[in-house]
């Protein structure tokens, strides 16, 4: 009688655990149930998940190519088209495309002379140099007479469109805005013109905006410095190693024909996804598309990147001393997001850095008050191929980086010598289940989540099917892939120090 | 589970439908190619359906019995509940001496837990059912917030009413919410952005104003756990609350359950202090801020501007969206000037904001991307924007509209705000029927009557070593440095002297009275320096004549020419007194103290005074002191007035002192600087001196003459 008891009360208590999941799960397949998807003849998807609440309509282009894709000596090209795509095509942002396209030919010509002879650095003849500038300068001048500004951002802006904009990471480039819900051939124009007939106007100009955006986000900032620092020294032969923005140099030498080149090769449609999520009817979406990106030529995908980053066989650590308070950082090499484990990093960036519960805010926040924040961020820069889980902890003041340093790395021992409790796993099963739920309110949230699925993991249905990953997650798996992921020669360290600190250390050298 | 079983069939059913359809349009319109024709590739051949008709939500609004206001709305798309509240208060009306109280008050409410859970268990509990329920508060308002899963929303609920009603504010989450506060202090100038515009509300507001004041460490130091309960009993009362809920329940149970978890709290006549004035006039027109880590110029440039009431607002936001596409096109996409160029037309609801362009730019082109935005608001007020331009921003806004209705969360959002600042419920509809009528002449008014170039104050922050031109080639008068540093934490005790840190205080002292002028120094008797000052006050910038006459060891005469008249401050070495045009009249025993301890910090008393009885100094340490290394001693005089003093260690010249000043009533860190040291009778005395109360800028004085020896005699101090 007691046995039976008890077990009749577990009974209710597992109950309950599951009850709730279920409903959530059903909620979710209602979801998926609104989703269409069609693949066009030369290999672009479409994700079009239909909601009528109110009449407008999200769009995500995502392209599967990003600053991975660049070769040596054209890092920034991805970021540099990205910018490059809003410039318009023959009909959208010209004011004669007959002349301009000559005027852009004579352009290119003079850019290539002037670039070659730049390029014998102290053997170039600075008379002839001036002179093939000079001639660039007016080659310059004369297409940006045809050129009839922002014409593409305009069109879109006098449609109603809202939150305009793209960006280029590692893995990918995205574009994105959103119409409201009768614009949208207006989009199947523009989107599909831009991909198919982009006309690189005012390329140079375009150069320096993004020589200006590397200097605000990278040479101006301590954090995008050190975040470099760490990335470079992270990788010896993966191309996450490399600055998406791209260097300086490589910025200053980007001609508008390679830019051309980067196109062909990479804005093909078996490479793009593109999700729509809003107040349309899938039949007008596909039929609409099937028209306008119909058009786009059947190419292959370009080659997968072969380059594997090698292990890592001793810790490696960065130190940049800045006009700045201390930073710590350290990252861990693991696998990339496809990889069976990388749910594990999930659970345990959780587990670490998920509000006032996990342990780097309990630890080193609340009780040993060494940061004023600290925090753990899986698939860093990227997550398509082998990357990094980093740590980070913002030191406070009166405080060392050592000793944040050393506090983090007792977490990650305890990750690896206690089992994770019952209660704190089941805690995060919860918030990954009202995560994904909170994250299904808006378009276009809705329609980057789904393109990002299927873009890096092959599928958005991962988007759903990650919940049923991440409830499987047991206190041994986390102990196993902590064990073998967090050790010292597989991880890299970087250090921000204020700047008088580094000056003290100099003069006690000396 | 019906319902997604219909929704599958009807999808099915679009899909073997668009599949015919597109069979179709190949048949009908290429059958020799088998190919559709070209789609158009001009944006003008398009024609679009009209929106169609759709119903805007209407938040029902009630008041419960406590005159708690509340705004609700259903929506049941997703299992969620989300509330949020705004509270009259904010940290505008934070007293001076304790800026961040609002915002510290705020947050611990919810972190020290209540009076029968502590902020751990709440954390606990709430992270448990993936919910949140946080409170904070910023400049205008203070904000509270709840989430959660619907089946969780009485335990939110019920979470949320406590920390309104019943916050502990336990020590250690206070101290913890200061540890934040003074990392955020120490690292308010890493970055050059956030630099800037700080910096340039301060030039628009007045460095002291509560509409641009910064926290500093002696602020939060001052701030209590007494503070924070009077805080809260002040503010959060059911009558100063306006909510708004939205998500998955119906309004009746939610009314009920509002009613049962809120009920309790009683209403209470409220004390909500008037709102603090702005009024400001910067003293200069360019400032700049030297930073030498970055390669690249952050501009901002603007001045004061007003409400969102303002019969003019909507006409300003519609000038502001042609002003930016200008900006975009001109700067950005022609000359490849910036990656961020903007402008804002900032508008307050409640009190003045400010207009506000700039943006950031590489060294080398820093003056000439001034110019070019100062052409541009040139044009503006001298033009009439194009049609296509008055087109675009009118078609652009309007067509747009829905996206303000998008999600119920902004609905009630833009409600409970309209509600707290007392805006009509319609304001936003308002804004689409005046910009449906929107004329240019209407835009060149507003350019010409709200953008006033020759009020724009110009803040520069960046390495002016690199600069295409120095920053006085606008020619806009002087180019005014701002001091951005940090100021130090109060004191912290110091070590008690060693023999060793006393002998090198007093052989440091010993240096800096021979760099001064050595046995020169005893012959002084008396001194008189003129000088012109100029104050900078919560009301703006004053340029004064100021005399000083100090007759050693025991008497000073300050003479203020002011606006409104001259006024005298005088201690005669036992009484301390003023006159001004209302009369004369005797100060406190306090200000009789405090003209000692000026006289004391007087340069030429200090260094004469090094073996007097009472006297102590010890070696502190080496600080920096505007670039410059310097030694700081610590000077103790018989009365116990702490004088640090810092030393140029190359030199050995007083470069800084700092103390703790009474002047005026409350307690507040001094600080003097000096430079320009000059040499008069013997004697190497600073002609530049600059001034700051608890860190901020209070006085810059610029000292025409001094004079000697000047045989003054005691009468002059005595009262008359």
């Amino acid at each position: 009688m007691p046995k039976n008891h008890r077990s009749a009360v577990v009974c209710v208590a597992l109950w309950l655990a599951c009850a709730l999941p279920a409903l959530a799960q059903e909620g979710f397949k209602k979801i998926q149930d609104r989703v269409t998807e069609h693949t066009l003849k030369n290999g672009l998807k479409l994700i079009i998940l239909e909601r009528h609440e109110v009449p407008t309509v999200s769009f995500q282009t995502y392209v599967d190519t990003g600053s991975v894709n660049e070769t040596r000596g054209i890092t920034g090209m991805a970021h540099m088209f990205e910018h490059m795509a809003f410039k318009g095509t023959p009909v959208i942002g010209s004011k004669d495309y007959a002349k301009e396209k000559a005027a852009l030919e004579r352009l290119d010509s003079t850019y290539e002379k002037y670039r070659a002879e730049r390029l014998k650095g102290d053997k170039a003849d600075p008379n002839k140099l001036k002179e093939l500038e000079a001639a660039f300068k007016s080659a310059q001048e004369e297409a940006s007479k045809y050129v009839d500004s922002d014409r593409f951002g305009k069109t879109i802006s006098q449609a109603g469109g809202q939150g305009l904009n793209a960006f280029t990471q590692a893995d990918s480039t995205q574009y994105f805005y959103s119409l409201p819900s009768n614009k949208l051939e207006l989009w199947m124009l523009l989107e599909s013109e831009r991909f198919l007939r982009p006309v690189l106007r005012d390329f140079y100009k375009e150069r320096d905006v993004v020589m200006e955006e590397r200097r605000m986000r990278t040479e101006s900032q301590p954090i995008g410095k050190l975040i470099e620092e760490v990335l470079s020294i992270g990788f010896k032969a993966h191309a996450y190693k490399e600055p998406t923005i791209g260097h300086m140099s490589d910025l200053q030498t980007l001609s508008r024909t390679e830019a051309e080149d980067f196109l062909r090769k990479h804005y093909v449609a078996s490479n793009m996804v593109i999700a729509i999520v809003g107040d349309v009817d899938p039949k007008e979406v596909i039929r609409l598309a099937e028209t306008y990106f119909g058009r786009l030529p059947k190419v292959p995908k370009p080659d997968p990147i072969h380059t594997v980053e090698p292990p890592q066989v001793g810790e490696r650590r960065v130190t940049i001393y800045e006009q700045s308070q201390p930073i710590y950082v350290a990252a861990y090499h693991k696998p990339a997001a496809s990889d069976k484990d990388d749910v594990v990093f999930d659970v345990m960036q959780d587990i670490l850095s998920q509000g006032r519960t996990s342990r780097l805010y309990r630890g080193l926040v609340r009780d040993k008050k060494i940061v004023s924040f600290a925090g753990g961020f899986n698939n860093f820069p990227g997550e398509k191929y082998p990357n990094m889980f980093l740590l980070f902890g913002i030191t406070a003041p009166g405080h060392t980086n050592a000793e944040v340093e050393q506090a983090i790395d007792a977490e990650i021992e305890r990750l690896k010598n206690e089992p994770i409790d019952d209660p704190t796993l089941r805690a995060v099963k919860t918030r990954a289940k009202a995560g994904l739920i909170r994250q299904l309110n808006s378009n276009s949230g809705l329609a980057f989540q789904l393109v990002n699925a299927e873009g890096k993991l092959g599928n958005w249905r991962q988007l759903f099917t990650q919940l049923d990953k991440i409830n499987a997650v047991t206190a041994a798996d986390i102990q196993r892939v902590a064990r073998q992921y967090f050790t010292r020669n597989n991880r890299v360290v970087g250090v921000l120090e204020p700047v008088q600190k580094s000056a003290e250390q100099n003069e006690e050298k000396r | 589970m019906k319902k997604s079983i219909s929704i599958k069939i009807i999808l099915l059913v679009l899909m073997l439908l668009s599949i015919s359809e597109a069979l179709a349009q190949k048949t009908a319109q290429g059958p020799a190619t088998g190919r559709a024709a070209q789609p158009p590739a001009d944006p003008k051949q398009l024609k679009y359906p009209r929106l169609r008709d759709w119903k805007v939500p209407e938040p029902v609004r009630v008041e419960l019995s406590n005159g708690m206001v509340v705004y609700m709305l259903e929506d049941h798309e997703l299992p969620v509940i989300n509330m949020s509240a705004l509270v009259r208060t904010g940290g505008r009306w934070d007293p001076a001496d304790k800026g961040g109280l609002a915002s510290i008050a705020a947050s611990v409410m919810r972190t020290g837990g209540t009076t029968s859970k502590t902020g751990d268990q709440l954390d606990d509990e709430l992270e448990r059912i993936a919910a949140a329920v946080e409170t904070s508060a910023d400049n205008t308002s203070g904000s509270t917030s709840m989430s959660v899963l619907k089946e969780d929303l009485d335990t939110g609920l019920r979470i949320l009413a406590d920390v309104l009603m019943n916050p502990a504010f336990r020590e250690d989450k206070i101290e913890l919410e200061k540890i934040q506060h003074r990392d955020a202090i120490a690292r308010r100038n890493d970055d050059i952005q956030e630099i800037t515009d700080r910096e340039f509300q301060k030039l628009v507001y007045g460095p002291t104003s509560p509409y641009a004041r910064n926290e500093e460490y002696r602020t939060i130091d001052n701030i209590t756990r007494e503070d924070l309960i009077a805080f809260h009993k002040r503010y959060y009362h059911p009558n100063n609350v306006i909510a708004g809920v939205w998500g998955d329940f119906t309004i009746d149970e939610m009314r009920a359950k509002l009613e049962s978890y809120f009920g309790k709290w009683q209403r209470t006549r409220l004390d909500v202090p008037p709102l603090p004035q702005v009024n400001y006039q910067p003293g200069g027109r360019v400032f700049f801020i030297s930073k030498e880590n970055v390669n690249q110029s952050n501009v901002a440039v603007g001045h004061l501007g007003g409400k969102q009431s303002d019969p003019d607002y909507f006409l300003l936001l519609t000038l502001n969206r042609v002003l930016g596409e200008r900006f975009f096109v001109n700067i950005r996409d022609k000359q490849g000037l910036a990656y961020s160029v903007f402008a804002n037309w900032n508008a307050g609801f409640d009190a003045p904001g400010y207009f506000f362009m700039g943006g950031q730019t590489k060294s080398e082109s820093t003056v000439k991307f001034i110019k070019t935005l100062l052409a541009e608001i040139d044009k503006l007020s001298k033009e009439q924007v194009s049609d296509e331009e008055l087109m675009r921003a009118k078609d652009s806004i309007l067509n747009s509209f829905i996206f303000n209705f998008d999600t119920t969360g902004k609905v009630i959002g833009r409600l409970l705000r309209y509600e707290y600042f007392g805006y009509p419920k319609d304001f936003l509809l308002q804004y689409k029927q005046r910009v449906e009528k929107v004329t240019q002449a209407d835009l060149l008014r507003v350019a010409k009557e709200h953008l006033r170039p020759e009020k724009f104050a110009f803040l520069v922050a960046g390495r002016d070593k690199d600069f295409d031109a120095p920053l006085g080639s606008l020619g806009l008068g002087e180019v005014a440095k701002v001091d951005i540093a940090i100021p130090e934490p109060k004191a912290a005790p110091v070590a008690a002297a060693t023999a060793e840190s006393a002998a090198k205080g007093k052989a440091l002292l010993q240096a800096a009275r021979k760099a001064t002028g050595g046995e020169a120094l005893d012959a002084v008797k008396d001194i008189v320096l003129k000088a012109d000052a100029k104050l900078i006050t919560p009301q703006g910038e004053f340029a004064i004549k100021n005399e000083t006459t100090i007759k050693y060891p025991n008497k000073i005469l300050n003479k203020l020419a002011l606006p409104f008249g001259e006024v005298l401050q005088v201690y005669d070495g036992q009484v301390a007194w003023a006159k001004t045009p209302q009369g004369t009249r005797e100060l406190s025993s306090d200000d009789a103290v405090e003209f000692q301890n000026a006289i004391a910090a007087d340069i030429v008393f200090l260094l004469t005074h090094l073996d007097a009885p009472g006297y102590q100094a010890q070696f502190l340490e080496q600080a920096d002191v505007d670039g410059r290394r310097a030694n700081v001693v610590l000077v103790k005089t018989p009365n116990e007035h702490a004088i640090k003093v810092y030393l140029d260690a190359d030199t050995g010249m007083v470069l800084r002192e700092s103390r703790l000043s009474k002047a005026g009533g409350a307690p507040a860190d001094a600080e003097e600087n000096y430079s320009d040291y000059r040499e008069v009778s013997g004697v190497r005395l600073p002609f530049k001196r600059t001034a700051k109360r608890n860190g901020q800028p209070f006085a810059e004085v610029t000292i025409t003459e001094i004079k000697v020896n000047t045989g003054v005699t005691d009468q002059v101090f005595v009262k008359q």
